[in-house]
């Protein structure tokens, strides 16, 4: 990708919003064109007063100066149109100065709107291969602030570059109609100075990028030293921090000074050229008005019209500063807004037949999120309606990625996957989603209050329903205890739970969802174990009627299921009922030896002590309030 | 467009303002903080040690400040000296100024006061006068890059001052404070805040004293040029300072808005990135999508608002200040016209310049005088943390404490974080050297105070905790912290190799040191498999390491410090089988020969305890050894038999 294709790109965001940048531009154009006319008008009005002789001898002919300003004569005339015509352009100038400012605020805003829209639609859309690939804090910084480059730099691109071009362009017409020598000398300093700021920005970079690495690295041992204050103290190491610290802060200092310097040579210089190409010109006009070629006001309009281009010039090395941001956010933009979406939906995909009860048959899948290593090979079972089926292996052996293929989040390389018969890729996603609902292993909650955290797959189930799957999930005795109970906010600066808790909270959002299929990774392995026995209590009701899917390491939970299917390395090396493998001689014969003997080396299950805690506030079961298969 | 619409449609309802779910809870700082003579004083004296750069600094630029206010001087000179050629007019005391008689004199055959002056004369006059303008202005330049080196070097030294003496204070605080200060706020002391000051330490005396220098010459100066012409524009000062102070607080406010706007929609953002997951796995993106273009529609309303504010702030300095601008040019006209205006109409120019020199200083104070608010409440919260007093610090008698042997003694020790509600309750027990003891019972027991309180984090409220017999509050924290060791739940690193975390706590130790101990301890050969070795980069926080990795590192840190006294928080998540294997074998040569005292969360931790002790609501509920314990069929076997049947 060119860097001028990624600009043509870029420049495509401003297509949906074309007519505000059109009202805009005219907006910078007006502004423009009545800031040069006031300069005229000024050095008009000064070049009025300034033939002192003529006026003298109006003043003779008529009686008094009042007399001479409300009459008819040449110069007066022309003396009061000029401030009335003053006063309209400066009046006109304040309105459309109010205009631009918001007209630009809105062009900026709405495509700024549109581009976040994009790019959230996008990410919310693209598939889980994408993520895997880009971590979180990635996106979060491309989302937000590499769209903020690729914004500023179009703001200035388009606008700030026209507004220096109409600036310098006016005032050199304006000087024009005065004298060609004039606009000539006025415009002769502005490569220099364009030349030298563009040299002092690239010279200037590497010192901001050290002066930045200095104050990166001065956050991240504060950071370090406060996060980590127990080690601090308890190796009493604070002498070693201090002088660390200090290190620190003397090269930061030394890299600012550096740069301080380098501004300080600049400044001067940059002024130096300003004064010097400023007393050129009114050495120039002095000389031309003393040849009777220009007029005295005019000193005004050339002061004004220097002080105006020179400003503007300044901006020439923010643009290109902003430019080289943008061309290295506009890829990373790129990459996020062009990312095919990894399970595409076809276009003739039909919805999941009503009726179907939820039977799963994976037939010959073999998938990787790298295709060259697979992750799971040759993957075949069956799964009846309603069924409940128990997967177990070690860690690593795949057998959270064979669950997340069920809701296709992947699709596999080889083989396929059936829902009631029907292929998944053949399925509507809006049709599919719905019907799967997943407990992951790792709990994650939005910053929302409890019932929206619940509710979060119906969002306009609100009430009872809520609480009933509350109540199933266990999770409606310690919501109660909460501050503001179901209403109680979650999230960084809402309650904070613990990990058992969370997990109770996601498993209420799944039954709630009354899908097909259920899933649950490792679902309770944050739950002390009498909870863990109650949830499998209130799970008997739920998973009636429902295909389930459980990771589990418990050999308990495990024993009532229809189906185990032991996976190691990607493979299922036994599967059956608890009974026929407790029979045969494998991993799951070993595991369940392992736990009911007591060492728990061979099983990656949490510490025991996790369980062990709390057993006297745990909830006791209330099976009057255990809702039936019905209320949900 | 559309988009634009409904942000104003929105900014009409939102007339009827709607909290905004977390919106409550005022978490951020303050902004702004009344000026306050005091707060200012001890501001200044931060400076004074670097008095003589900023007195040097303030006269240079003072100086720099005059010459560049010389300009409009030249140049009614320069137009009152053409405009008397152009009308032959040599009799006006507008040309009887100094700098026209003097170049003047130097210009032969110029014949000054004579009407048939020659025009190369003229010309060379003009030349002449502003060359020495040029001359002026090269030393004004010279000034001004003296200025800035002199006063960003002293003020920026203060800057680093403050920072050094912000984190070696940090240094010192008790553990309470941490506790207390969630770790954003402590950084925004050391960084944003202070950066803040910088406003006041490397500019603000001098822009005080330049822009009260630029004010007050240029109202002398309009007033030297004439004092109606002044009087007919002064008026607008008081009126513009107002003015500006008053849209510059709302236009904070307003910023205020859009920022908290802006905070919500990239929290949703983040927040839909990270549970990705879940967003799709329940199927909320179209709803998703909803409730984002909401807060869109909210942010550009508040951007629409903000920039309207705005606008109409510039269009207001706009008119005013060209309100001054065109009294001058008709007043001035008229005066000049009506011959009441002898210095001509170069004075006119003059003046007409002075009042952009008059006007934008008094803008920037009002500008200034807001961040000078700003400065202010970051200076009342880093002043704030440097008065905060350490709640443990070593007593004025404190001795260093002899190398022990690890007796441990907790004699009735009453502690809370908050005194009034104390989380230990008169807990006695002793540990003898080299015993290990494990500490049992649910989080929230009490079992890490017990931990908190050997390493002396915090004090007791009652009672005394003794080490060999010495009383810990009455040694140096730094002789006792010295013979301890610490490994907590957590298991932190600092960025840089393994190498720098092991020998962290035993700086002088050699890399043979380090790998003698790791081999001593069993660790070496995992730490040699990773990528290189001990020279393998730990990432931030130890972020490239897997936790049983992050564990082992942080054991053969505490073993090369050789302490006398260990204390462990055992970690509760689960590493996978072999490094489990690794860390318990590793933990037990750890163990040996030490005072150790665990927060234990494995049974056969517990089990291979010399002393257990049954932590319940900050009380000693049962102690003995495993087999005791059980016997005793009290809380212990409870617990045990608990875990017992959930295996099974």
């Amino acid at each position: 990708m060119t860097n001028a294709r990624l600009l043509r790109w870029m420049f495509g965001f401003l297509r949906p919003v074309k007519f505000l940048a059109v009202v805009a531009c005219s907006m910078l154009v007006a502004f423009v064109g009545v800031e040069v006319l006031t300069a005229r008008q000024v050095g008009e009005a000064v070049t009025t007063i300034s033939h002192l002789d003529t006026i003298r001898s109006e003043l003779a002919s008529t009686r008094g100066f009042w007399a001479w300003v409300f009459s008819g004569e040449t110069v007066a005339a022309r003396l009061r149109g000029e401030i009335l015509i003053l006063i309209g352009l400066v009046l006109l100038m304040g309105g459309i100065r109010l205009a631009r400012e918001i007209s630009q605020v809105a062009l900026s805003m709405t495509m700024v709107y549109y581009l976040r829209e994009a790019i959230y639609d996008k990410l919310q859309h693209v598939g889980f291969r994408f993520h895997d690939r880009i971590s979180t804090g990635q996106l979060i910084n491309r989302a937000l602030t590499d769209l903020n480059h690729v914004r500023n730099f179009l703001q200035t691109a388009v606008l700030t570059t026209f507004e220096i071009f109409l600036t310098v362009g006016g005032y050199v017409i304006l000087l024009l109609t005065k004298s060609p020598w004039v606009a000539a000398l006025a415009l002769a300093p502005v490569p220099i100075w364009a030349y030298y700021i563009l040299r002092f920005g690239k010279k200037v970079q590497p010192i901001t990028r050290s002066v930045m690495e200095a104050e990166d690295r001065n956050v991240s041992i504060i950071t370090e030293n406060i996060a980590g204050v127990h080690v601090v103290k308890a190796f009493a190491t604070q002498d070693a921090e201090i002088r660390k610290y200090n290190r620190n802060a003397d090269l930061f200092l030394g890299r600012v000074l550096k740069r301080v310097r380098m501004f300080a040579n600049f400044t001067p210089v940059i002024r130096a050229i300003a004064t010097a190409s400023h007393l050129t010109l009114f050495l120039a006009a002095g000389v031309f008005i003393i040849r009777g070629e220009l007029e005295v006001g005019d000193f005004l309009v050339l002061g004004a019209a220097m002080g105006s281009i020179l400003t503007k010039l300044q901006q020439v090395s923010t643009i290109n500063e902003q430019y080289q941001s943008a061309i290295v956010s506009a890829r990373r933009l790129y990459e996020v807004l062009q990312a095919p979406p990894s399970v595409p939906e076809r276009p003739d995909a039909v919805d999941l037949p009503p009726d179907g009860g939820g039977s799963v048959r994976f037939e010959n899948v073999t998938f990787g999120y790298d295709p060259e290593k697979p992750a799971l090979k040759n993957i075949s079972f069956e799964v009846p309606a309603g069924a409940t089926v128990a997967i177990v292996g070690p860690t690593g052996a795949g057998k959270s990625t064979l669950v997340s293929l069920i809701g296709r989040f992947y699709d596999p390389q080889e083989g396929r996957i059936l829902i009631d018969g029907i292929d998944l890729r053949d399925l509507k996603l809006s049709s599919l989603r719905p019907q799967v609902a997943y407990v992951f292993q790792e709990t994650y909650l939005f910053s929302d209050t409890v019932e929206a955290n619940i509710s979060y797959g119906r969002p306009h189930v609100r009430g009872g329903e809520v609480e009933a799957a509350a109540r199933l999930a266990q999770a409606h005795d310690f919501i109660m205890e909460l501050p503001h109970g179901y209403q109680t906010m979650l999230g960084e600066r809402g309650a904070s739970l613990s990990g058992g808790q969370r997990q109770r909270l996601a498993i209420a959002r799944a039954i709630l969802q009354n899908p097909r299929i259920l899933v649950l990774d490792d679902a309770t392995a944050a739950v002390d174990p009498e909870t863990d026995d109650l949830i499998q209590r209130g799970m008997r009701f739920v998973m009636k009627g429902r295909t389930t899917f459980i990771i589990a390491h418990r050999i308990s939970t495990v024993k009532a299921a229809d189906l185990v299917i032991v996976l190691e390395n990607g493979r299922i090396t036994q599967m059956g009922k608890h009974e026929e493998l407790m029979a045969q001689e494998g991993h799951y014969a070993e595991i369940a030896a392992a736990q009911m003997y007591g060492t728990a080396a061979l099983e990656d299950s949490p510490s025991h002590m996790d369980r062990m805690q709390h057993p006297h506030v745990l909830p006791k079961p209330r099976p009057d309030l255990m809702p039936t298969q019905e209320e949900i | 467009m559309s988009v634009f619409l409904a942000a104003l449609r929105w900014r009409k309802q939102a007339a009827s303002a709607r909290p905004h779910p977390g919106a409550e809870g005022g978490d951020e700082d303050v902004r702004y903080r009344p000026i306050e003579w005091p707060m200012i004083r001890r501001l200044l004296s931060r400076l004074w040690p670097y008095r003589w750069y900023y007195a040097g600094g303030l006269v240079i630029g003072l100086i720099h400040v005059m010459l560049e206010m010389a300009g409009p001087v030249f140049l009614r000179n320069i137009i009152n000296f053409v405009t008397a050629y152009a009308q032959q007019q040599w009799d006006s005391i507008a040309v009887n100024t100094f700098i026209i008689r003097m170049v003047s004199r130097l210009v032969p055959r110029m014949g000054f006061g004579e009407p048939q002056t020659l025009e190369s004369a003229a010309i060379a006059a003009v030349v002449l006068i502003i060359v020495l303008w040029a001359v002026v202005s090269a030393l004004s330049l010279i000034l001004q890059r003296l200025t800035i080196l002199i006063m960003t070097w002293a003020g920026e030294s203060v800057q680093f001052d403050t920072r050094k003496q912000v984190f070696a204070h940090l240094q010192r605080l008790s553990m309470s404070y941490y506790d207390r200060t969630k770790l954003g706020r402590i950084i925004s002391r050391c960084t944003s805040d202070i950066s803040g000051l910088r406003e006041v330490n490397v500019w603000g005396i001098f822009h005080v004293a330049a822009w009260s220098l630029q004010i007050a010459i240029a109202a002398g100066m309009l007033l030297w040029t004439d004092w109606r012409l002044f009087l007919s524009v002064a008026w607008l000062a008081p009126l513009i300072f107002v003015t500006n102070k008053q849209f510059r607080r709302r236009m904070g406010r307003a910023w205020q808005v859009v920022r908290e706007g802006f905070t919500r929609v990239s929290t949703n953002l983040a927040e839909n990135i990270t549970g990705v997951r879940v967003v799709t796995a329940f199927h909320r993106q179209d709803t998703n999508l909803g409730t984002f273009n909401e807060l869109q529609v909210e942010n550009t309303a508040n951007n629409v608002s903000a920039a309207t504010l705005n606008g109409t702030y510039q269009l207001l300095l706009l008119w005013s200040s060209f309100v001054g601008r065109v009294i001058i040019l008709a007043y001035g006209g008229y005066l000049l016209l009506s011959g009441q205006m002898p210095k001509g109409v170069g004075a006119v120019v003059q003046a007409f310049m002075y009042w952009d020199w008059f006007m934008n200083p008094i803008i920037a104070f009002g500008n200034f005088s807001n961040q000078l608010m700003m400065a202010m409440a970051g200076a009342e919260r880093v002043f704030a943390l440097l008065d905060t007093q350490p709640d443990v610090q070593d007593l004025p008698d404190a001795k260093p404490l002899p190398p022990i042997k690890g007796h441990v003694v907790f004699d009735h020790v009453t502690f809370g974080y908050n005194p009034e509600r104390p989380v230990l309750h008169d807990v006695s027990f002793e540990a003898h050297p080299g015993q290990t003891t494990a500490l049992v019972g649910h989080t929230g027991s009490g079992k890490s105070s017990i931990i908190s309180l050997i390493a002396r984090f915090y004090q007791p409220q009652q009672g005394r905790i003794l080490v060999d017999g010495y009383d810990i509050a009455h040694v140096t924290g730094q002789s006792l912290h010295r013979q301890m060791g610490l490994v907590l739940q957590v298991n932190y690193l600092f960025t840089g190799t393994v190498m720098e975390n092991i020998r962290y706590a035993r700086p002088e130790a050699t890399p043979a040191d380090v790998i003698r101990a790791a081999k001593e301890l069993g660790t070496y050969d995992a730490i040699m498999a990773l990528q290189n070795g001990f020279e393998t980069e730990v990432g931030e926080r130890g972020a490239a390491m897997s936790l049983g990795q992050r564990q082992l590192i942080c054991f053969t840190r505490a073993y090369l410090a050789d302490p006398r006294i260990f204390m462990l928080d055992e970690a509760t998540s689960s590493v996978d089988t072999a490094t489990e294997i690794l860390i318990q074998s590793s933990l037990e040569r750890l163990l040996q020969n030490r005072t150790t005292f665990i927060v234990a969360h494995r049974l056969s931790t517990i089990m291979r305890a010399d002393q257990i002790l049954v932590i319940d609501h900050g009380r000693i509920v049962e102690r003995g050894t495993h087999e005791q314990l059980l016997s005793l069929g009290g809380r212990y076997a409870n617990l045990y038999e608990q875990f017992i049947r959930q295996s099974s």
